[in-house]
């Protein structure tokens, strides 16, 4: 049986955790962040996106010293548009943005979780995280200028 | 009832090729030595190395939803590449950990573009944004890559 594909407009969060992902002391966000392989992502089409602070940890904050630190969200559409530019700019083959749903009983619904499939190369990762919406459980919105995670001054 | 304990007769092991031309064999587990600890130290920092003791120490199999513990075939490459690798003064390098228990090491370089050098099982994969760079090396080309990255 084929997977179900997220729908082509829909909105993607990612868990940022540290130590593994994030260098809170540098304020820096690895790449690893989204190379795969299979990309866990969480849809807000079926769960909002305020309810992901719980539900990530919840699910993804194993083992205890394993912190969620922001949720980071991007549209279909965005990684596509970014994995077409980085073809370009690499002048190498485009790589297909596919995401499928990815029944998780954590997950409340299940359908709620998805991936992006295969492997990203850290090229391609290191463009996405620059370019992906960083939201912290205080409402203020940030965004990685390949340096450091800054403060986006008209925060929510 | 056999007379023979388990195992008894001869096992034949064979090293995988670069095993034993670069590695230690014994080096096979994770766990960091005093002196793994204090190159740590030296190269990364507190900050690093207090890191490289949480993803040893507590991200066990199955940390997250289902990741690998570290390689310890990715670490020994890492560790090889910072005995010989000088980095830049201010270069403040970070060390990852990806699901697949490779160990990324990143910083940026003097024109803010990123290196990284994801040290997994069987390869160091290469991205230096400023030369557009991606590409995947065996793990024994830990010393050109440590000559390549000094002082950048």
């Amino acid at each position: 049986m084929s997977d179900q594909l997220v729908g082509e407009e829909e909105e993607l969060v990612r868990a940022v955790c540290s130590p593994d992902g994030y260098d809170r002391d540098a304020g820096r966000i690895s790449s690893l962040l989204m190379t795969g392989k299979n990309t866990s992502v969480s849809r807000t089409r079926l769960i909002p996106l305020q309810d992901h602070w719980e539900l990530f940890r919840r699910c993804v904050e194993k083992p205890d010293v394993r912190k969620l630190e922001l949720c980071a969200t991007i549209t279909i559409p965005e990684l596509r548009a970014i994995a077409e530019q980085h073809a370009k700019d690499y002048n190498i083959p485009k790589r297909e943005i596919k995401v499928v749903v990815k029944p998780n009983s954590c997950w409340k619904p299940p359908d709620g979780h998805a991936e992006i499939e295969g492997r990203l190369s850290q090229g391609l990762a290191n463009t996405i995280i620059k370019k992906l919406h960083y939201l912290k459980e205080d409402g203020s919105l940030w965004t990685f200028d390949g340096v450091r995670l800054v403060a986006q001054e008209d925060a929510a | 009832m056999s007379s023979k304990l388990p195992y008894a007769e001869p096992r034949v092991y064979k090293l995988d090729e670069d095993l034993l031309t670069n590695m230690d064999p014994g080096m096979w587990s994770t766990t960091l030595s005093a002196d793994e600890q204090d190159l740590l130290i030296r190269q990364l920092g507190d900050r690093g190395w207090g890191r490289m003791l949480l993803f040893t120490k507590y991200y066990t199999p199955g940390w997250g939803e289902g990741n690998r513990q570290i390689s310890p075939r990715g670490q020994a490459a890492m560790l090889r590449f910072l005995e010989q690798v000088s980095f830049r003064k201010d270069a403040n390098p970070s060390v990852f950990l990806s699901d697949d228990g490779e160990l990324q090491l990143a910083w940026n370089d003097t024109d803010g573009k990123a290196v990284q050098l994801l040290f997994g099982p069987n390869s160091i994969e290469v991205f230096h944004e400023a030369r557009m760079r991606e590409e995947s090396l065996p793990l024994n080309a830990y010393p050109e890559l440590a000559a390549e990255f000094s002082h950048v």
